[in-house]
């Protein structure tokens, strides 16, 4: 799986560290870590929970689509 | 999602496996211990051999548990129990250094003598502890890296 560097710098952008972001969504620092890697896929709460946290949408942070697919969905 | 002392879905996962892995054990011991019986190798008395086995199981999940990061959950008490786990491995180290000293044979006729039957569970327990010390310090470490 691709890194996601979409969360990554959404978390940048916010300033938190992978441990802030982890207790905000209650999950482990090495959770955040594997998503942010690819190497861990979350359930659609643990998406969604991330975009609340972050003020995005699930778009935003997780389509891995081309932007064409993503304004057809 | 997971509150202060729950493990999170990815952990929860990753807990399967390890008592997956940590059954597969047991039967494999278990066999192993029958199969020897039945060929009249006797390594310890009964007793202590089922005490080694639980062991040795506990040994096995707990240490897989420990490197994957799923043995604590979010408490903190982390450094307790590693702390726990230490003083108990230093002083079976330190007895079995003193049973040594004094020349008491552990292994005598391809079996552990009465003496000697408690040098596996020290070295398991051993095992446990040097484990959960080296997973908090890969843990700083790994935290100290990722705030920079």
């Amino acid at each position: 799986m691709a890194k996601n560097l979409k969360l990554k710098s959404a978390r940048a952008a916010k300033d938190m560290s992978q441990k802030q972001l982890a207790n905000e969504v209650g999950v482990a620092r090495q959770t955040i870590n594997l998503i942010e890697l690819g190497d861990y896929n979350p359930s659609i709460r643990l998406c969604s929970a991330i975009c609340r946290v972050l003020g995005k949408t699930l778009n935003d942070l997780f389509w891995e689509g081309d932007d064409e697919n993503k304004q057809t969905t | 999602m997971k509150t202060s002392k729950q493990l999170d879905e990815r952990q929860v996962l990753i807990r399967g496996k390890v008592l997956w892995h940590g059954l597969i054990a047991a039967t494999v011991l278990l066999l192993g211990n029958a199969f020897l019986q039945s060929i009249g190798v006797v390594w310890a008395s009964g007793f202590a051999q089922n005490i080694t086995i639980l062991l040795a199981i506990v040994t096995v999940v707990s240490v897989e548990m420990i490197f994957r990061d799923v043995y604590f959950g979010n408490t903190g008490s982390n450094i307790a129990i590693t702390v726990i786990f230490d003083l108990m491995a230093i002083s079976s180290a330190i007895l079995t250094i003193r049973h040594i000293a004094s020349g008491t044979l552990f292994f005598k006729n391809g079996a552990f003598t009465p003496e000697g039957e408690s040098l596996p569970q020290f070295i398991l327990l051993l095992i446990i502890a040097v484990s959960m010390t080296a997973k908090e310090l890969l843990k700083r470490r790994e935290n100290e890296a990722c705030d920079e």
